[in-house]
């Protein structure tokens, strides 16, 4: 029905009213001749009004003359009804005509620049080299090469592996993939020892170059030397050197111990909330507002960003909405365990931290003793197997 | 007694309809001159195949079919669209009667 009431409308149609006895005759006599109506409303028993095509129109006098009714036009709708309209109003036809022609002209200026994937590069970075490249805000959107942008990037700014530059309107989203990191170069004359990174005791070893200086079950220290690289010889051979190489698995303890108070705050919403709005408007940003901040003073702030884009083709036009919610806290005593378990999870979460990436953790012990009315103290203990090995450099 | 004999061709045809849908195992409709009404919730009826409108107001819209009489009762009912084939009807549809 939509695209139906969307054609007529394109082609122009009438509202009429059916003003007779017995209206509902001339409906039928209509629909046996393929005449389409619709929206027929009744508005009382002896009238209905409804929509009908202009050329449509001209059919009902003989059916109106047989039925014994009156049809009178009301309304005339669509487009050539509005064009007819605008040529009455030379004017306003000149206004509207110089405000699209404007509005295309000014959608050929890029009004929002948004960079996408950076992690180690700087966004302001990339941002003054896609200046320095020509694509800035306010600048001639058909004048952007991106094949030569592309270039122009990837050679200026070495970090960078790919960039994809998509236009849609007036926004201009660049998208950035930053290179891996070369992989260190195996280099043979460079001889060294693998040291103890931490203290642990040794589980297990698996050896590629030099010579082991500890067994399994040793117990060492940090910057203790686990596979020498340098080999003596007992018959007045001078001493080779070598690159140490391999993995060495040690058991290493961690223990953390902190305070926890038994009180737990609690935030909960009082359902006031106050709402900010920014104006994006051809690159200008317009404040809505007086007071920059908010009058809460313990809130939380959800942005939203909405933008004029039919069709998915960005005008130019935006508007972020801020909106703060007002919070109050609460605060609630907790029993000791449930604490305790709380103050495991944040130590165990430090200690994974700071334990070896590749660490596996094969026991965790947890105790807590109570300090005072409101206070608890938590200890864990965590035992970890992890490479301890590392290549130093030979003196 | 013209009426009556059209009244039994018109049965006869319809069973007949009845016996080959039955048999081809396909909608009524396909093979018989039928009325077939679609509701969407109680918002919305489409009607194929009826003959004409006998009445036509927001509390009750009365149509005709073939063999019997369509009456449907509702709040604020609304022809949105009518062709010689199908009416579209929307509104608050309370009751449909078939007799």
């Amino acid at each position: 029905m939509l695209l139906t009431r969307l054609f007529y409308y394109i082609r122009g149609y009438l509202v009429i009213t059916i003003a007779g006895p017995y209206p509902e005759r001339f409906l039928n006599v209509c629909s046996n001749r393929h005449i389409l109506l619709w929206d027929v409303f009744s508005c009382s028993s002896s009238v209905l009004k409804c929509c009908i095509s202009m050329h449509s129109f001209r059919l009902l006098s003989p059916i109106a003359r047989k039925t014994g009714v009156h049809v009178k036009i009301v309304e005339k709708r669509g487009f050539p009804i509005l064009l007819l309209r605008l040529k009455k109003r030379k004017i306003f036809a000149l206004g509207l005509l110089t405000s699209i022609l404007l509005l295309i002209f000014i959608n050929q200026f890029i009004w929002k620049l948004e960079i996408v994937g950076c992690k180690t590069v700087s966004m302001t970075y990339v941002t003054e080299k896609l200046a320095e490249c020509g694509l800035k805000i306010g600048a001639f959107r058909p004048y952007i090469d991106e094949k030569k942008l592309q270039n122009q990037m990837l050679i200026q700014i070495p970090e960078l592996a790919w960039l994809w530059v998509d236009k849609s309107g007036s926004k201009v989203v660049v998208q950035v993939k930053e290179r891996v990191p070369v992989p260190e170069i195996y280099d043979p004359t460079l001889y060294c020892n693998l040291i103890a990174t931490k203290d642990g005791v040794i589980d297990s070893m698996v050896i590629k170059n030099g010579v082991p200086m500890v067994s399994l079950g040793d117990t060492v220290r940090k910057g203790d030397i686990l596979v020498s690289g340098l080999i003596l010889s007992e018959k007045g051979v001078e001493p080779r050197r070598l690159q140490s190489e391999g993995e060495v698995y040690a058991r290493v303890w961690y223990e953390k111990t902190k305070a926890f108070s038994l009180w737990n705050s609690v935030k909960k919403e009082t359902g006031k909330k106050e709402t900010k709005r920014i104006l994006h408007c051809f690159g200008k940003h317009i404040n809505l507002f007086r007071q920059s901040k908010t009058k809460f003073t313990d809130y939380t702030e959800e942005t939203r960003e909405y933008e004029l884009a039919p069709f998915g083709h960005y005008m130019g036009i935006g508007l972020t909405t801020i909106t703060y919610t007002e919070q109050v806290c609460h605060y609630e005593k907790m029993n000791a365990e449930t604490t305790a378990q709380k103050g495991t999870l944040e130590l165990t979460d430090i200690i994974d931290k700071a334990a070896a990436p590749n660490g596996q953790q094969k026991d965790l012990r947890t105790n807590y003793t109570i300090i005072d009315e409101d206070t608890i103290e938590v200890t864990v203990v965590a035992e970890y197997l992890e490479n301890i090995a590392e290549k130093i450099k030979m003196t | 007694m013209k009426k009556k004999a059209a009244d039994h061709g018109g049965n006869i045809k319809k069973a007949r309809g009845r016996r080959l849908s039955a048999l081809l195992d396909v909608p009524l409709d396909m093979v018989a001159d039928v009325p077939r009404m679609t509701l969407n919730d109680n918002r919305e009826l489409a009607i194929e195949n009826y003959k004409s409108i006998e009445c036509y107001e927001p509390s009750e819209i009365r149509l005709r079919s073939k063999d019997y009489r369509i009456t449907i009762l509702g709040c604020g009912l609304q022809i949105i669209a009518i062709t010689d084939e199908e009416m579209l009807i929307n509104g608050e549809i309370q009751s449909l009667s078939l007799c």
